[in-house]
Order: C-alpha cells, then structure tokens, then sequence
C-alpha cells in the first residue's frame, strides 16, 4: 500500500505540469470562446455559442479553412513522400552517405525566421536569385509570392524546412527491417520495386503512419512560414485558420472570437489527432 | 557578555539597520517603465541613454525601458494591461495611441504639454491631439506621408512636381523605361507599399482625403461607400501598373531599397529613410531627390497626408505617475530632442516639428541636416496639412478608422481589386459594409 502511494507521490509532479502546460492553456482558450473577452478589457461576460455561431456563419472562416486543408495536406504529402524517396537513396551505402545524413538535417536546424526570411528574398521579384536564375537561364521571370504562386510557394519552403524530420523517422524505421527479407526475395527473383513494394511498404506502414499524422497536425498549426512570408495574402490566397485566429485576437483584440476561430479549427484537426491516439495505442 | 557574543550582537544590529536603511531607499525611489516601440536599433541605443542619464541624474527614479518592434508594443501593453500591471509610459504610433485612447487606458499628458508651452513649441497646435481640453500624447517629431521622388529623371521628361493625380500617373508612367536597352523593363514608375499589412492603408486613405473622401463621416456613421472611394480605388489600380514586380507583397522596406537601387523614380515613404539610404548606397540619387506632398485627384482639392509619428503616453493604473510626467518633460528639452534625432541612423530619418528645435541651430549643425535642410524644413512644414486617422474628428473619437486599417479591412479591400478579380465598386461596397457591421457591435 505504501508503494503503491510512493509512487502516485512521486509521479504526481509530472501529470500537475503536463495538465499545467498542456491542459491550462488549451481550456482556458476554450472558455474565452464563449466570452466576448476584448484584450485590453478585463470586463467580459459569457456569450455562450454566439462566437461559433458568427465564426461558422463566416465565409471567410470556411474559405481560411480551406486553404488549411490545402496548405496542411499538400505538406505532408509532399514531406512523407519525398522523406521516403530520401530515406531510401541514403539508407544504402555509398562514398559520403555519412556526410549526405548529416546535410540533409541542416533545414531542421536553421531557425524558421531566418530560413523563411532568406527564401522571402530567394524568391523576391526584383531581386531575388530564382528570377535572376530563370532569367539567366533565358526564362522570363515569375511572381513566386504573387496571388496565383503564393501558395505554391509557401508550401514549397514549408516542405523545404521540415522535410529532415520525416527522414529522421522514416530512416530508422528503414534499418529496421531485416536484411533477410531482401536476400529471400533476391533470391525468388524480385525486381527492386517488388522488393520496395512487396517488403519496404508494409514493413513501413507503422511508421509512415504516425510520420503522416504527426506532420498533418503540426502542419495544420504551422503560422510562422506562413505569416513570415505573406501574413495570408495577397488577396488572402494564403490566409488559413491560425492567421484568422491570429488576426482577429490581435489585430482587432477579439481575443474571444479568435478562441472560437483557433477552437473550430481545432476541432477538425480532432478528427487526425484521434486517429493518432488510436493507432499509438494499437 | 563574552566579548564574542558582542561582535556578534553588533554586527546583527548593523545587518538590520542596512535591510531597513535599503528597504527605506527602495521604497522611495520611484520606477519609472517604458515601453518603447523602436524601427531602428539606434533608437533603442538612444533611449537606452537617455534613460540611463535620467537614473543617474535623478537618484530617486529608476527608469527602466523595455525595447519591442513596434508591431509587438501593442500585444504587450493589452497583455500587461489586462493583468492590471501597465508601464508607466509607452512611446507609440498615432494609431496605436488612439487604439488606447478609445478604450480609455490614457492618462492626459496636458500638464507636460503645458509646460512645454502648447501652441509655441509644437508646430500644429495645440500639441497636436487635444481632445475635450485635454491632451492625450507627447507627440516626439512628425513623420506625414509624402512622395520621395528623382528629380533628374522628371527633368529628362520635361516634367513639373505631379500635383495632381494625373500628373503622378504621367510621371510614373515617364520614368517606366527599359534604360539599357536589353527590351526588358528595369526602372519604373514608383514603389508603394501593396502587401498585407496596414502599410497601403495609410497611402489609400491620403489619397481619398486628397480627394475630398472619408471613412466616417462627423457624426461617426461610415460615408465609405462614395464615389470618391471607388474613384480612389481606380487610381490606385492605373498607378500599379508603373510598380516593379512583385507588388503584391511589396512593404515599406521594399519603396526604401527600390527607390535607393535606383529600381524606381518615386516613393512612397513616411519618414526620409528613402533619401537617407539613397545617400549611402547612391549618392548621385541623393543629391537629385526632393520630396512631394500627396497628389490630389484635381488642383482644387487640398493635399492631405496621413500623419503619424512616435508620442509619449501615460498609461491609467500605473503607479508612478508624476514620476513619468517628470521624465517627458526632461526628454522633450530641445537640446535632448536634438540628440535624439541626431541619434536615428545617422539623423535625418524623423522630422523635427518641436519649434524651439527647428529654430535651434544645433540641429542643423549635424552632416546630413545641413546637407539636407530645405528637404528637412519642407517635410516638416508637410504637418501642418496632414490628418491624424484616429483623430480626425476630435469630437467623435473614432478609433475605428485606425481599426480599419490595422485589421486589414481596407488593405484586403485594395488587393482585392489591385490584384483579385473585385471591381472597384464591388470591393468598396463590402468594406463599407464590414465597417458598418464593426460598429454596430463595437462602441466606439
């Protein structure tokens, strides 16, 4: 008995700051939902559902939420697929396969704000080294951040910038995998794809799984690439839910409206985190 | 009593009287926090100084100031505010400053302005915020919009200063030119800021004040929805046309590098930094650039310039009240003025319009303010004609026209139309609507 209070004791340190750091914020976001609280104002009252009511009644919300699922969705894809491709060209042995490892972390470890600042200027109009590049190459130039290539561009720094992550857990995954397999299948005759189809695939799945779904939500999330290259334009082409959170809590001081934004926002994202839960307990 | 045990007694009693001596000390000196909404790392090292030199000086008050990029001040003071813990001061925007205001978080600064001496010693009297007899900001120089154009290049067109709206286009479309005949296009028209902030808000709304519009009428209602709205609005889509690339996200730091590059002939900027930067990258731009107020859409109409600059406020529910007041007084003596301005990169960024600094030779006794003193005195002499947002209709108090810029309703309005596939009627009609829905929910 007394063990078994020892250790409640001594583990319940641990639950009061995970409920500290994780729970505190997320359900006091939650009950500033239902106020009209205003961030200069201490004065609030309880409005119950009337901010969902107004955020679900808003095109602009379901339009944010659009882009949402375009930006977060083409991302992962984009971050799983390629992690694969690059994970499976470093995976075998070759002269400098070391150093290539340790290059391809190198997006991971540049500060956001600097990365994303510098691509801001690669893909300037004027000035920037992919005009110049396409110019000297004889193309004419292109606005990368312009309404019709914002997205596209964003999206293409995100996947720049997280990609090394994917690779970090899809290549230990990859060793994982008995060489055996191979062997057995090289000697039945299959071709490199059979084997990458028929034993690197499935043997993956696990993996690629939680990869895939721990980048949809981190992605769904993501602000900073976003407003550090465009702050959701032009023409709010870029414009996804954390920017209308974020905008409307601190641009016009809602700060209970932007709760109801960022909480609705969530509650799709609920959708991905469910199925994470159910497959890390599986 | 051992003689040990004495030196221990004593030595106990003399501890105690040093904790009490202190806590005395510390509970008379008066703090004195500052929130400070810097541009430039110089203006931090200034304030910095400054601070330091008023602690030094005045051993009873501690000033102590908290250096944030503009952006994040407001963030930062609603947070401290709604926490009950507000600095004593804090150095803001115009729009920020009325954002407070509305909401009832200022302390009237009259008393300092008073001082100082009202009406004599800023240039647009009195002061210039006084709302019901009481004077809500210190205002520290002035920084009203205003084109920074090649004067060179006009020549070679056998142009005139554009005055007018049509005037700007011609020049703007003169100076777009292929300049080494390589068929493409590498100078053009003019930069101004069209990305998704509140930077073309600020040009916008000169431009309809320049044309006889507004956003709210004297009774509060919004008059937005106006034919000079809309023609405002197709003006601005002819001028874009004469803009580099990349437009759509072009920002106020991009009208500084385009106009200092030699990429444009005109800019738009609020303070000089385009003529300051032009002189260290390009000193031949330098020399050929002046200055312009906003067009207007014809010469009847007069030119209004949004105007903003930096100014002391008193923050309600702060406990060192008189202590501040004290501080602003000192740093608005002349002589610290000029320091200050002198400071800011090099000088010449911030306009002074204090008239007992724009008299003082010692500012003029600085490289760049001799250099470029006619363009100094104009750009000062440009307060006078320009319309602080918020405060337009000291009666009213509108915060809202500052609201609209910062939530981006009038910046998704004109790229919508710059760059979207909105006609301009269409884009103004639904700002104006969403202003209207803001107001019948907030008060002002």
């Amino acid at each position: 008995m007394r063990d078994k209070i020892f250790k409640y004791v001594t583990i319940s340190p641990l639950y009061l700051l995970v409920a500290f750091i994780g729970l505190v914020p997320s359900v006091y976001a939650l009950l500033l939902s239902f106020t009209n609280r205003d961030l200069f104002s201490k004065a609030w009252q309880f409005i119950g559902v009337q901010n969902y009511v107004s955020v679900l009644g808003d095109p602009e919300f379901w339009f944010a939420l659009k882009n949402n699922i375009v930006y977060g969705g083409t991302t992962t894809l984009l971050q799983v697929g390629l992690g694969l491709i690059i994970s499976l060209l470093l995976i075998r042995p070759f002269k400098g396969s070391y150093v290539a490892r340790g290059l391809i972390v190198f997006p991971y470890l540049v500060p956001t704000v600097v990365a994303v600042l510098t691509f801001k200027w690669i893909f300037d109009d004027v000035y920037g080294l992919a005009n110049n590049l396409l110019v000297t190459l004889g193309f004419g130039k292109i606005a990368w951040l312009g309404p019709s290539l914002a997205m596209f561009t964003v999206v293409l720094v995100s996947v720049w910038r997280f990609l090394p992550f994917t690779v970090l857990l899809i290549m230990p995954g990859l060793q994982a995998i008995p060489n055996s397999h191979y062997e057995a299948a090289r000697l039945d005759g299959a071709s490199p794809f059979q084997q990458f189809w028929y034993i690197t695939l499935p043997q993956l799945r696990g993996v690629l799984y939680i990869v895939a779904l721990l980048r949809g939500i981190w992605m769904f999330n993501n602000f900073n690439v976003i407003w550090l290259m465009t702050q959701g334009g032009p023409v709010k082409k870029t414009m996804h839910v954390p920017i209308l959170s974020y905008t409307k809590a601190f641009r016009q001081f809602e700060i209970g409206r932007g709760s109801a934004i960022a909480v609705a926002g969530f509650s799709f994202l609920l959708v991905f985190i469910l199925l994470y839960f159910r497959s890390t307990a599986e | 009593m051992k003689p040990k045990a004495n030196v221990i007694l004593v030595a106990i009693l003399l501890v105690c009287v040093l904790i009490l001596g202190n806590t005395v000390t510390a509970a008379d000196k008066k703090k004195v926090d500052i929130l400070w909404s810097q541009y430039y790392p110089a203006q931090a090292k200034a304030i910095q100084k400054m601070a330091k030199e008023y602690s030094d000086s005045h051993p009873n008050v501690k000033v102590v100031p908290q250096i944030l990029t503009w952006e994040k001040t407001l963030e930062k003071l609603s947070s401290s505010m709604a926490v009950g813990d507000p600095p004593e001061l804090a150095a803001l925007m115009t729009s920020q400053i009325n954002t407070l205001y509305a909401r009832g978080w200022l302390n009237p600064l009259t008393e300092v302005v008073d001082s100082l001496g009202g009406d004599k010693y800023f240039m647009k009297s009195p002061g210039y915020v006084e709302i019901e007899g009481e004077h809500w900001m210190v205002p520290v120089g002035t920084i009203p919009l205003k084109l920074t154009y090649r004067r060179d290049l006009l020549e070679e067109a056998g142009m005139e200063e554009p005055r007018t709206w049509d005037e700007l286009l011609k020049a703007a479309e003169a100076m777009t030119a292929d300049t080494n005949g390589d068929g493409e296009i590498d100078r053009y028209g003019i930069s101004f800021c069209c990305n998704r902030s509140y930077c073309p808000a600020t040009f916008f709304l000169s431009l309809l004040w320049s044309n006889g519009g507004n956003v709210l009428d004297e009774k509060g209602n919004v008059v937005f929805d106006s034919e000079e709205t809309v023609e405002t609005l197709k003006f601005l889509k002819e001028l874009v046309q004469y803009t580099p690339p990349g437009a759509p996200n072009s920002g106020w730091a991009d009208a500084v590098d385009n106009y200092s590059t030699g990429t444009v002939g005109i800019a738009m900027y609020s303070e000089l930094r385009p003529l300051v930067v032009a002189y260290n990258r390009n000193p031949e731009i330098a020399e050929n650039t002046d200055i312009m107020p906003i067009p207007t859409r014809t010469p009847k109409e007069e030119s209004q310039a949004r105007w903003t600059t930096m100014g002391w406020v008193l923050l309600k529910n702060s406990p060192d009240q008189e202590a501040a007041k004290k501080f602003v007084e000192w740093f608005m003596e002349p002589d610290r003025l000029i320091e200050y301005y002198h400071s800011i990169t090099g000088g010449v960024l911030t306009a002074p319009a204090e008239i007992p600094v724009l008299e003082s030779e010692k500012l003029w006794d600085h490289k760049l303010y001799k250099k470029f003193r006619p363009i100094v005195e104009e750009f000062s002499s440009y307060t006078n004609n320009s319309v602080i947002p918020s405060f337009e209709h000291p009666k009213i108090l509108h915060a809202s026209i500052a609201v609209f810029m910062n939530d981006l309703t009038i910046t998704d309005m004109i790229q919508s139309v710059l760059f979207g596939n909105k006609s301009p009627s269409e884009a103004v009609e639904k700002a104006a609507k969403e202003m209207r829905d803001y107001l019948e929910t907030h008060e002002p």
